[in-house]
């Protein structure tokens, strides 16, 4: 039982799942903070709500103890026994405050205080001051009083420093949690860019030099292996452009072979010849080099025609077209000028080199016979008319090779004349 | 026409002036004029003396804070609530608890104060009794005792709820000072009264000393926070009344008027 392949990881799904990612992430570092955050508000709240009131709730235990103490000092101090029942009554009214109690020990304090000093008070009668032998006892009283009041606003004190204590660390915590979220953060965009740019930039960057060195003369664009299939696919694709652009510069080629071209012969068709001759002569004059033209004829060829007929005529000049072909340079431009006429250009050539190659040729096709396709063999000659060229325009060259040429038809063919020598 | 028209206008503004006023209920410890008054010192007002002039300095900084014209009038402690029920008064500053009973019928402000209650006695009185007793004299001590207290009170009925179990004679009276002006007179062996009101009657006033005795009360609704009282559907006054004590407590005003009627800062 074969097992199916994994799909393939597609730029798409990475996205995807990178976004994926990054959300999670993203919604777990937003969870942690709203955690840390809630335990802060939470702690903020309880501060408020219980603990301030409740430090509140100890200041005002501490006040009142403190008022307690103050007004037992007021009876002993007292000159009247009216200013010694105003104190004790204000004794009385403070230890009777639930505030104090509430509070187990500030009750007990208070209630001994007020039996104290209620009985000092009752004892004093209508004596100026309270009996000193039971001040000693009220300093002792005071003295519980006083660290009483100490120990409850110490308390209280304690009691803002814990919240604000645990505050502080719910905010230390979070902001450690924060400094690793913004690592983590960094670290996962960092290994986002890194692969993004491993499998997608790059490949994406190598494609565009691939596409903007392509060359049809140069090999196929080389692709590392990649691992998406998308880059792969356009890396495909790159390298079918390229085939497609060789292949049409094939087709091009071979166009334009046919368009230049003398279908019989192969040579260059007059069309092709002036152009390339044209600018082979301003070459020639820009640079101050010598340059030759040469019309030839083939001799008696509508009696071949005539003769053997037209397919040995065509045998006949395909005959010439290649011995022309093996004979001259290639820098020479050869061209069918019409019918059995073909015109020469030699560039880099005085006209005694070229008259001199051109008489070789004449000779060589005069001596040779055509073989027809019937087994015939013919021996045909041809006449050469030759110009010099050289600042000169390329059609009085031609003008001047063409008389040359009938000078060499008359001057009985199978020959060659050079350009103001045929007087 | 333009008869008719001052009338609408003068109309409108007695309607607009009517809705700015607040009608408000100060529980009287004493007579101003009863046979007590004559016994106290000079510190009287509209409301009499005791807590009144506290009370009644405290609703008129609200009322101000309101922006709303106060309309005081003193009122038996024991009729406020009754009155209130009865809409005839927007505001009743008795200091009373909420208890449960009492929630379902009006609204109560945040605490204004913190309450209790405890034995009222002449010095002579309650010494003669810790003799008795063998030990200090507390509410649940006493037995074939005089009692007396205010009239349609949380204390009267709490001595009421013991009478019959400790043999208990309790009398009620009208005000807080003819409780007082009672156990000074020696007609009866002891008062339970709210202590922060009668201190400050008895601060006041001359005759035999008098002693708080036994531990302060705050069950059975005798303590606890005391609270301005307000008919059941005036949520939105009520939710005003506690924005100003708070304003109040947070400028100082609050403190500043009890340091005029208290000689310290009690809490």
């Amino acid at each position: 039982m074969s097992q199916t392949p994994p799909p393939p990881m597609t730029a798409h799904r990475i996205f995807v799942m990178l976004a994926a990612g990054f959300m999670v992430l993203l919604g777990g570092i937003t969870a942690l903070l709203a955690i840390d955050q809630h335990r802060a508000m939470v702690s903020a709240e309880q501060l408020q709500a219980q603990t301030v009131p409740e430090i509140i709730r100890l200041q005002r235990l501490a006040r009142n103890l403190d008022h307690l103490r103050h007004e037992g000092e007021r009876i002993f101090s007292a000159t009247t026994p009216d200013a010694r029942q105003q104190a004790l009554y204000l004794v009385m009214l403070v230890a009777s405050h639930p505030g104090i109690q509430e509070h187990a020990e500030a009750a007990e304090v208070a209630r001994a205080t007020e039996a104290f000093l209620t009985e000092a008070v009752r004892r004093s009668g209508g004596e100026a001051g309270v009996d000193g032998s039971r001040l000693n006892e009220w300093k002792l009283i005071s003295g519980r009083l006083g660290l009483l009041v100490d120990d409850i606003s110490v308390q209280s004190a304690h009691l803002a420093a814990n919240d604000l204590a645990q505050i502080s660390e719910t905010l230390r915590v979070a902001r450690i949690k924060l400094a690793a979220a913004l690592l983590l953060v960094i670290a996962f965009l960092a290994g986002t860019i890194h692969q993004l740019s491993r499998h997608l930039i790059r490949p994406l960057e190598r494609i565009d030099h691939a596409l903007s060195s392509l060359d049809v003369n140069g090999p196929p664009p080389e692709f590392p292996p990649t691992q998406l299939p998308e880059i792969h696919a356009v890396e495909n694709a790159v390298r079918r452009l390229h085939a497609a652009q060789v292949n049409n510069e094939a087709v091009r080629r071979e166009l334009e072979e046919l368009a230049n071209r003398d279908g019989l012969t192969g040579l260059l068709n007059r069309r092709h010849f002036m152009a390339s001759a044209e600018a082979e002569l301003k070459r020639a004059e820009r640079y101050g080099r010598p340059v030759v033209v040469a019309l030839a004829d083939l001799d008696f060829f509508k009696s071949l025609n005539d003769t053997h007929g037209h397919a040995a005529g065509d045998r006949v000049l395909q005959a010439f077209a290649q011995l022309m072909r093996d004979s001259v340079r290639s820098t020479d431009l050869i061209g069918r000028y019409g019918g059995e006429e073909f015109a020469f250009l030699f560039p880099e050539s005085g006209v005694e080199q070229a008259s001199a190659l051109v008489e070789r040729f004449r000779h060589r096709f005069a001596t040779e016979p055509v073989h027809l396709d019937n087994g015939v063999a013919v021996r045909v000659t041809v006449s050469i008319g030759l110009a010099d060229a050289s600042g000169r325009p390329l059609e009085v060259a031609l003008h001047a090779a063409d008389q040359a040429l009938y000078a060499a038809k008359r001057g009985g063919r199978n020959r060659v004349m050079v350009a103001g020598s045929e007087e | 026409m333009r008869l008719l028209a001052g009338a609408g206008l003068l109309l409108t503004l007695a309607t607009a002036g009517a809705a700015e006023e607040l009608k408000v209920a100060i529980g009287i410890d004493n007579e101003p004029h009863g046979i007590m008054a004559v016994a106290l010192a000079d510190r009287e007002t509209a409301a009499g003396s005791g807590t009144g002039p506290l009370k009644e300095e405290l609703a008129r900084e609200i009322c101000q804070r309101l922006h709303v014209r106060c309309q005081v009038e003193a009122e038996h402690i024991g009729h406020i609530l009754p009155a209130i029920a009865e809409r005839r008064f927007d505001l009743g500053f008795g200091m009373f608890l909420r208890t449960p009973e009492r929630a379902g019928h009006f609204q109560f402000s945040e605490p204004v104060w913190q309450a209790s209650s405890r034995l009222l006695a002449t010095q002579d009185g309650n010494a003669a009794w810790e003799s008795r007793l063998g030990e200090p004299v507390t509410l649940a001590s006493l037995r074939d005792a005089r009692l007396v207290a205010v009239a349609g009170s949380a204390q009267y009925a709490a001595l009421n709820a013991l009478a019959r179990t400790q043999n208990l004679r309790v009398e009620g009276s009208e005000t807080l000072a003819d409780v007082i002006a009672a156990i000074a007179a020696g007609d009866a062996d002891f008062a339970l009264v709210p202590v922060f009101s009668a201190y400050t009657l008895l601060r006041s006033m001359d005759g035999p000393p008098l002693v708080f005795a036994g531990a302060p009360l705050t069950a059975d609704n005798l303590g606890g926070s005391a609270r301005i009282a307000l008919p059941r559907d005036a949520e939105p006054l009520r939710r005003k009344v506690n924005s100003a004590l708070a304003a109040m407590r947070k400028d100082g005003t609050w403190q500043r008027i009890m340091r005029r009627h208290l000689p310290i800062g009690l809490y």
